[in-house]
Protein backbone atom coordinates (compact mmCIF):
# COMPACT_ATOMS: atom_id res chain seq x y z
CA UNK A 1 0.00 0.00 0.00
CA UNK A 2 2.57 2.56 1.06
CA UNK A 3 4.87 1.15 -1.57
CA UNK A 4 2.31 1.86 -4.30
CA UNK A 5 2.10 5.50 -3.30
CA UNK A 6 5.83 5.93 -2.80
CA UNK A 7 6.65 4.70 -6.26
CA UNK A 8 9.66 2.74 -7.37
CA UNK A 9 12.53 2.68 -4.92
CA UNK A 10 16.17 2.96 -5.86
CA UNK A 11 17.83 -0.44 -5.97
CA UNK A 12 21.41 0.64 -6.55
CA UNK A 13 23.44 3.30 -8.29
CA UNK A 14 25.83 3.16 -11.24
CA UNK A 15 28.14 6.17 -11.68
CA UNK A 16 25.76 8.18 -9.56
CA UNK A 17 22.76 7.25 -11.70
CA UNK A 18 20.06 5.78 -9.49
CA UNK A 19 18.80 2.44 -10.83
CA UNK A 20 15.22 2.17 -9.64
CA UNK A 21 12.97 -0.86 -9.50
CA UNK A 22 11.44 0.44 -12.71
CA UNK A 23 14.72 0.05 -14.55
CA UNK A 24 15.37 -3.39 -13.10
CA UNK A 25 11.89 -4.57 -14.06
CA UNK A 26 12.39 -3.14 -17.54
CA UNK A 27 15.64 -5.05 -17.91
CA UNK A 28 14.01 -8.27 -16.77
CA UNK A 29 11.13 -7.75 -19.21
CA UNK A 30 13.57 -6.94 -22.00
CA UNK A 31 15.65 -10.02 -21.31
CA UNK A 32 12.54 -12.21 -21.27
CA UNK A 33 11.31 -10.72 -24.57
CA UNK A 34 14.67 -10.97 -26.30
CA UNK A 35 15.41 -14.52 -25.15
CA UNK A 36 11.86 -15.56 -26.04
CA UNK A 37 12.12 -14.00 -29.50
CA UNK A 38 15.52 -15.56 -30.03
CA UNK A 39 14.41 -19.03 -28.97
CA UNK A 40 11.27 -18.91 -31.09
CA UNK A 41 12.81 -17.51 -34.27
CA UNK A 42 16.01 -19.54 -34.00
CA UNK A 43 14.46 -22.69 -35.44
CA UNK A 44 11.97 -21.38 -37.94
CA UNK A 45 10.77 -24.02 -40.38
CA UNK A 46 8.77 -23.87 -43.55
CA UNK A 47 5.96 -25.81 -41.98
CA UNK A 48 5.11 -23.98 -38.76
CA UNK A 49 4.50 -25.89 -35.56
CA UNK A 50 4.16 -25.08 -31.88
CA UNK A 51 5.45 -21.69 -30.77
CA UNK A 52 6.36 -20.76 -34.33
CA UNK A 53 2.62 -20.42 -34.98
CA UNK A 54 2.35 -17.96 -32.10
CA UNK A 55 5.30 -15.90 -33.31
CA UNK A 56 3.98 -15.90 -36.90
CA UNK A 57 0.49 -14.93 -35.76
CA UNK A 58 1.91 -12.18 -33.55
CA UNK A 59 4.13 -10.64 -36.22
CA UNK A 60 1.52 -11.02 -38.93
CA UNK A 61 -1.14 -9.58 -36.61
CA UNK A 62 1.03 -6.56 -35.83
CA UNK A 63 1.86 -6.08 -39.53
CA UNK A 64 -1.81 -6.29 -40.50
CA UNK A 65 -2.81 -4.02 -37.62
CA UNK A 66 -0.28 -1.41 -38.73
CA UNK A 67 -1.34 -1.63 -42.38
CA UNK A 68 -4.99 -1.37 -41.35
CA UNK A 69 -4.43 1.69 -39.18
CA UNK A 70 -1.75 3.50 -41.19
CA UNK A 71 -2.02 2.16 -44.73
CA UNK A 72 0.27 -0.08 -46.77
CA UNK A 73 2.97 2.58 -47.24
CA UNK A 74 3.58 2.76 -43.49
CA UNK A 75 4.30 -0.90 -43.03
CA UNK A 76 7.78 0.03 -41.82
CA UNK A 77 6.20 1.28 -38.62
CA UNK A 78 5.13 -2.25 -37.68
CA UNK A 79 8.37 -3.19 -35.97
CA UNK A 80 8.28 -0.13 -33.69
CA UNK A 81 4.57 -0.59 -33.01
CA UNK A 82 5.15 -4.27 -32.32
CA UNK A 83 8.03 -3.53 -29.96
CA UNK A 84 5.85 -1.05 -28.09
CA UNK A 85 2.92 -3.46 -27.94
CA UNK A 86 4.94 -6.39 -26.63
CA UNK A 87 6.98 -4.28 -24.22
CA UNK A 88 4.07 -2.30 -22.78
CA UNK A 89 1.88 -5.38 -22.44
CA UNK A 90 4.54 -7.40 -20.65
CA UNK A 91 5.50 -4.37 -18.55
CA UNK A 92 1.85 -3.90 -17.59
CA UNK A 93 1.39 -7.51 -16.50
CA UNK A 94 4.81 -7.83 -14.87
CA UNK A 95 3.09 -6.96 -11.58
CA UNK A 96 1.61 -10.45 -11.72
CA UNK A 97 5.13 -11.87 -11.38
CA UNK A 98 5.95 -9.74 -8.37
CA UNK A 99 7.82 -7.04 -10.30
CA UNK A 100 7.20 -3.34 -10.05
CA UNK A 101 5.41 -2.59 -13.39
CA UNK A 102 7.71 -0.22 -15.33
CA UNK A 103 4.63 1.46 -16.80
CA UNK A 104 3.49 2.44 -13.31
CA UNK A 105 6.37 4.91 -13.33
CA UNK A 106 6.21 8.26 -15.09
CA UNK A 107 9.82 7.75 -16.06
CA UNK A 108 8.84 4.96 -18.44
CA UNK A 109 5.59 6.38 -19.79
CA UNK A 110 6.97 9.87 -20.34
CA UNK A 111 9.96 8.32 -22.05
CA UNK A 112 7.63 6.45 -24.40
CA UNK A 113 5.53 9.58 -24.90
CA UNK A 114 8.62 11.61 -25.80
CA UNK A 115 9.61 8.99 -28.37
CA UNK A 116 6.16 9.13 -29.93
CA UNK A 117 6.37 12.94 -29.90
CA UNK A 118 9.66 12.93 -31.77
CA UNK A 119 8.46 10.37 -34.29
CA UNK A 120 5.38 12.51 -34.97
CA UNK A 121 7.39 15.73 -35.40
CA UNK A 122 10.08 14.03 -37.48
CA UNK A 123 7.60 12.36 -39.79
CA UNK A 124 5.61 15.60 -40.07
CA UNK A 125 8.65 17.58 -41.16
CA UNK A 126 9.94 14.80 -43.40
CA UNK A 127 6.67 14.28 -45.28
CA UNK A 128 5.24 17.81 -45.35
CA UNK A 129 8.48 19.70 -45.67
CA UNK A 130 9.58 22.25 -43.10
CA UNK A 131 7.55 25.03 -44.73
CA UNK A 132 4.20 23.31 -44.64
CA UNK A 133 4.98 21.89 -41.20
CA UNK A 134 5.63 25.34 -39.74
CA UNK A 135 2.68 26.81 -41.62
CA UNK A 136 0.38 24.18 -40.14
CA UNK A 137 1.51 25.01 -36.64
CA UNK A 138 1.91 28.79 -36.87
CA UNK A 139 -0.65 29.94 -39.45
CA UNK A 140 -3.60 27.54 -39.20
CA UNK A 141 -6.48 28.12 -38.93
CA UNK A 142 -5.81 31.80 -38.00
CA UNK A 143 -2.24 33.13 -38.41
CA UNK A 144 -0.21 33.57 -35.19
CA UNK A 145 -3.29 33.75 -32.97
CA UNK A 146 -3.71 29.98 -32.90
CA UNK A 147 0.01 29.17 -32.84
CA UNK A 148 0.24 28.77 -29.05
CA UNK A 149 -2.77 26.46 -29.07
CA UNK A 150 -1.28 24.38 -31.86
CA UNK A 151 1.97 24.08 -29.96
CA UNK A 152 0.16 23.13 -26.77
CA UNK A 153 -1.88 20.57 -28.69
CA UNK A 154 1.32 19.03 -30.08
CA UNK A 155 2.85 18.91 -26.60
CA UNK A 156 -0.35 17.57 -25.10
CA UNK A 157 -0.22 14.47 -27.25
CA UNK A 158 2.76 12.78 -25.57
CA UNK A 159 1.68 14.00 -22.14
CA UNK A 160 -1.81 12.55 -22.50
CA UNK A 161 -0.35 9.31 -23.86
CA UNK A 162 2.14 9.07 -21.00
CA UNK A 163 -0.27 9.86 -18.21
CA UNK A 164 -3.10 7.73 -19.53
CA UNK A 165 -0.85 4.68 -19.44
CA UNK A 166 0.81 5.65 -16.16
CA UNK A 167 -2.49 6.47 -14.47
CA UNK A 168 -4.21 3.28 -15.50
CA UNK A 169 -1.39 0.98 -14.45
CA UNK A 170 -0.56 2.83 -11.23
CA UNK A 171 -4.27 2.88 -10.36
CA UNK A 172 -4.31 -0.87 -10.85
CA UNK A 173 -1.33 -1.27 -8.55
CA UNK A 174 -2.88 1.04 -5.93
CA UNK A 175 -6.30 -0.62 -6.08
CA UNK A 176 -4.71 -4.08 -5.85
CA UNK A 177 -2.66 -2.87 -2.88
CA UNK A 178 -5.81 -1.66 -1.16
CA UNK A 179 -7.60 -4.94 -1.89
CA UNK A 180 -4.69 -6.95 -0.53
CA UNK A 181 -4.69 -4.95 2.67
CA UNK A 182 -8.41 -5.71 3.17
CA UNK A 183 -8.97 -9.24 1.73
CA UNK A 184 -5.67 -10.91 0.98
CA UNK A 185 -7.08 -14.21 -0.36
CA UNK A 186 -9.43 -15.37 -3.22
CA UNK A 187 -10.91 -11.93 -3.95
CA UNK A 188 -7.72 -10.54 -5.57
CA UNK A 189 -7.64 -13.31 -8.20
CA UNK A 190 -10.44 -12.09 -10.52
CA UNK A 191 -9.33 -8.50 -9.86
CA UNK A 192 -5.86 -9.40 -11.00
CA UNK A 193 -7.36 -10.68 -14.23
CA UNK A 194 -9.13 -7.37 -14.71
CA UNK A 195 -6.53 -4.87 -13.52
CA UNK A 196 -3.43 -6.62 -14.78
CA UNK A 197 -4.38 -8.77 -17.77
CA UNK A 198 -7.35 -6.90 -19.19
CA UNK A 199 -6.34 -3.33 -18.39
CA UNK A 200 -2.73 -4.20 -19.24
CA UNK A 201 -3.64 -5.49 -22.71
CA UNK A 202 -6.14 -2.70 -23.30
CA UNK A 203 -3.75 0.08 -22.29
CA UNK A 204 -0.93 -1.31 -24.41
CA UNK A 205 -3.29 -1.42 -27.38
CA UNK A 206 -4.53 2.10 -26.73
CA UNK A 207 -1.01 3.47 -26.48
CA UNK A 208 0.13 1.77 -29.70
CA UNK A 209 -3.08 2.57 -31.56
CA UNK A 210 -2.95 6.26 -30.65
CA UNK A 211 0.74 6.44 -31.55
CA UNK A 212 -0.08 4.96 -34.95
CA UNK A 213 -2.98 7.35 -35.52
CA UNK A 214 -0.92 10.41 -34.56
CA UNK A 215 2.02 9.34 -36.70
CA UNK A 216 -0.13 8.62 -39.74
CA UNK A 217 -1.89 11.96 -39.26
CA UNK A 218 1.51 13.64 -39.25
CA UNK A 219 2.51 11.76 -42.41
CA UNK A 220 -0.65 12.63 -44.33
CA UNK A 221 0.09 15.60 -46.55
CA UNK A 222 -3.55 16.18 -47.58
CA UNK B 1 6.31 10.79 -6.74
CA UNK B 2 8.45 13.14 -8.74
CA UNK B 3 9.36 12.86 -12.39
CA UNK B 4 12.96 11.71 -12.71
CA UNK B 5 14.69 12.82 -15.90
CA UNK B 6 17.39 10.15 -15.49
CA UNK B 7 14.81 7.39 -15.43
CA UNK B 8 13.17 8.87 -18.53
CA UNK B 9 16.47 8.89 -20.41
CA UNK B 10 17.32 5.36 -19.29
CA UNK B 11 13.88 4.12 -20.33
CA UNK B 12 14.17 5.76 -23.74
CA UNK B 13 17.54 4.05 -24.20
CA UNK B 14 16.09 0.73 -23.01
CA UNK B 15 13.15 1.02 -25.40
CA UNK B 16 15.45 1.88 -28.30
CA UNK B 17 17.68 -1.10 -27.52
CA UNK B 18 14.64 -3.37 -27.31
CA UNK B 19 13.34 -1.91 -30.58
CA UNK B 20 16.56 -2.48 -32.49
CA UNK B 21 17.07 -5.97 -31.07
CA UNK B 22 13.48 -7.06 -31.75
CA UNK B 23 13.56 -5.53 -35.20
CA UNK B 24 16.68 -7.53 -35.95
CA UNK B 25 15.77 -10.85 -34.40
CA UNK B 26 11.97 -10.88 -34.58
CA UNK B 27 10.13 -8.51 -36.89
CA UNK B 28 12.45 -8.36 -39.88
CA UNK B 29 13.23 -12.08 -40.15
CA UNK B 30 9.70 -13.23 -39.40
CA UNK B 31 8.15 -10.74 -41.82
CA UNK B 32 10.69 -11.72 -44.45
CA UNK B 33 10.04 -15.37 -43.73
CA UNK B 34 6.27 -14.92 -43.99
CA UNK B 35 6.60 -12.90 -47.20
CA UNK B 36 8.88 -15.51 -48.69
CA UNK B 37 6.51 -18.28 -47.81
CA UNK B 38 3.61 -16.28 -49.19
CA UNK B 39 5.53 -15.70 -52.41
CA UNK B 40 6.50 -19.35 -52.59
CA UNK B 41 2.89 -20.42 -52.15
CA UNK B 42 1.74 -17.85 -54.67
CA UNK B 43 4.29 -18.91 -57.25
CA UNK B 44 3.39 -22.55 -56.62
CA UNK B 45 -0.30 -21.79 -57.17
CA UNK B 46 0.57 -19.84 -60.31
CA UNK B 47 2.73 -22.68 -61.56
CA UNK B 48 0.02 -25.21 -60.82
CA UNK B 49 -2.49 -23.13 -62.72
CA UNK B 50 -0.07 -22.81 -65.61
CA UNK B 51 0.53 -26.54 -65.58
CA UNK B 52 -3.17 -27.23 -65.54
CA UNK B 53 -3.65 -24.87 -68.46
CA UNK B 54 -0.79 -26.51 -70.32
CA UNK B 55 -2.29 -29.92 -69.62
CA UNK B 56 -5.67 -28.76 -70.88
CA UNK B 57 -4.02 -27.37 -74.00
CA UNK B 58 -2.16 -30.61 -74.52
CA UNK B 59 -5.35 -32.57 -74.03
CA UNK B 60 -7.16 -30.41 -76.59
CA UNK B 61 -4.25 -30.84 -78.97
CA UNK B 62 -4.25 -34.61 -78.54
CA UNK B 63 -7.99 -34.74 -78.94
CA UNK B 64 -7.71 -32.75 -82.16
CA UNK B 65 -4.96 -35.07 -83.32
CA UNK B 66 -7.04 -38.09 -82.41
CA UNK B 67 -10.00 -36.74 -84.33
CA UNK B 68 -7.76 -36.07 -87.27
CA UNK B 69 -6.28 -39.55 -87.08
CA UNK B 70 -9.73 -41.04 -86.89
CA UNK B 71 -10.76 -39.03 -89.90
CA UNK B 72 -7.65 -40.08 -91.73
CA UNK B 73 -8.20 -43.72 -90.95
CA UNK B 74 -11.75 -43.33 -92.16
CA UNK B 75 -10.47 -41.83 -95.41
CA UNK B 76 -7.92 -44.57 -95.79
CA UNK B 77 -10.56 -47.17 -95.18
CA UNK B 78 -12.89 -45.54 -97.67
CA UNK B 79 -10.11 -45.33 -100.19
CA UNK B 80 -9.29 -48.95 -99.65
CA UNK B 81 -12.90 -49.93 -100.00
CA UNK B 82 -13.23 -47.88 -103.16
CA UNK B 83 -10.02 -49.33 -104.52
CA UNK B 84 -11.05 -52.87 -103.75
CA UNK B 85 -14.43 -52.15 -105.25
CA UNK B 86 -12.71 -50.89 -108.36
CA UNK B 87 -10.39 -53.88 -108.40
CA UNK B 88 -13.33 -56.16 -107.93
CA UNK B 89 -15.23 -54.66 -110.83
CA UNK B 90 -12.06 -54.75 -112.87
CA UNK B 91 -11.58 -58.39 -112.08
CA UNK B 92 -15.19 -59.09 -112.85
CA UNK B 93 -14.95 -57.19 -116.10
CA UNK B 94 -11.77 -59.03 -116.96
CA UNK B 95 -13.40 -62.32 -116.11
CA UNK B 96 -16.38 -61.42 -118.14
CA UNK B 97 -14.15 -60.50 -121.06
CA UNK B 98 -12.21 -63.71 -120.66
CA UNK B 99 -15.40 -65.68 -120.61
CA UNK B 100 -16.58 -63.81 -123.63
CA UNK B 101 -13.31 -64.53 -125.37
CA UNK B 102 -13.45 -68.20 -124.45
CA UNK B 103 -17.01 -68.41 -125.60
CA UNK B 104 -16.12 -66.67 -128.82
CA UNK B 105 -13.26 -69.02 -129.37
CA UNK B 106 -15.50 -71.99 -128.63
CA UNK B 107 -18.02 -70.64 -131.07
CA UNK B 108 -15.35 -70.31 -133.67
CA UNK B 109 -14.17 -73.81 -133.03
CA UNK B 110 -17.70 -75.04 -133.18
CA UNK B 111 -18.07 -73.19 -136.43
CA UNK B 112 -14.95 -74.81 -137.78
CA UNK B 113 -16.08 -78.20 -136.59
CA UNK B 114 -19.44 -77.61 -138.12
CA UNK B 115 -17.80 -76.59 -141.35
CA UNK B 116 -15.68 -79.69 -141.33
CA UNK B 117 -18.66 -81.78 -140.41
CA UNK B 118 -20.60 -80.27 -143.27
CA UNK B 119 -17.80 -80.96 -145.68
CA UNK B 120 -17.61 -84.49 -144.42
CA UNK B 121 -21.36 -84.84 -144.62
CA UNK B 122 -21.37 -83.45 -148.09
CA UNK B 123 -18.84 -86.08 -149.16
CA UNK B 124 -20.76 -88.77 -147.40
CA UNK B 125 -23.95 -87.50 -148.86
CA UNK B 126 -22.45 -87.50 -152.27
CA UNK B 127 -21.48 -91.13 -151.91
CA UNK B 128 -24.78 -91.97 -150.35
CA UNK B 129 -26.75 -90.22 -153.03
CA UNK B 130 -24.63 -91.80 -155.67
CA UNK B 131 -25.16 -95.24 -154.33
CA UNK B 132 -28.82 -94.51 -153.62
CA UNK B 133 -29.34 -93.12 -157.04
CA UNK B 134 -27.58 -96.04 -158.66
CA UNK B 135 -29.79 -98.35 -156.72
CA UNK B 136 -32.93 -96.45 -157.59
CA UNK B 137 -32.18 -95.86 -161.24
CA UNK B 138 -30.44 -99.26 -161.67
CA UNK B 139 -28.42 -97.67 -164.21
CA UNK B 140 -25.10 -95.92 -164.17
CA UNK B 141 -25.19 -92.45 -165.48
CA UNK B 142 -22.17 -91.10 -167.18
CA UNK B 143 -19.98 -89.39 -164.76
CA UNK B 144 -20.73 -85.88 -166.16
CA UNK B 145 -24.41 -85.99 -165.65
CA UNK B 146 -23.85 -87.68 -162.34
CA UNK B 147 -21.74 -84.76 -161.05
CA UNK B 148 -24.24 -82.29 -162.38
CA UNK B 149 -27.06 -83.92 -160.56
CA UNK B 150 -25.19 -84.09 -157.32
CA UNK B 151 -24.17 -80.46 -157.44
CA UNK B 152 -27.67 -79.33 -158.00
CA UNK B 153 -28.86 -81.43 -155.19
CA UNK B 154 -26.31 -80.03 -152.80
CA UNK B 155 -26.96 -76.41 -153.80
CA UNK B 156 -30.55 -76.98 -153.08
CA UNK B 157 -29.67 -78.33 -149.67
CA UNK B 158 -27.32 -75.39 -148.99
CA UNK B 159 -30.00 -72.94 -149.85
CA UNK B 160 -32.41 -74.62 -147.49
CA UNK B 161 -29.78 -74.80 -144.84
CA UNK B 162 -28.92 -71.10 -145.03
CA UNK B 163 -32.48 -69.96 -144.88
Amino acid sequence: MDKALEGASVVFEIFGIPITETIVSTWIVMVVIIIGAYLITRSFKRLPSGVQNIAEALVEGINDFTVQTMGEKNRWFASYAGTLLIFIFLANISGLFGLWPPTADTGTTIGLGIMTFFIIQYQGIKNKGIGLYLKNILLEPIPILFAPMNIISELATPISLAFRLFGNILAGVVVMGLIYSVVPIVVPIPLHIYFDLFAGLLQSFIFVMLTMVFVSMAIETE
Amino acid sequence: MDIDIRTIVLQIINTLILFFVLKKILFKPVTKFLDERKNAIESKIDKTEEDLKAAADLKAEYEAKLTEARKESMTIMENATAQSEKKKSEIIAQAREEAERIRHKANEEIEVEKEQALIYLRDQLADLVTSAASIIIEKNLDSDSQEYLIDRFIEGMDGANEE
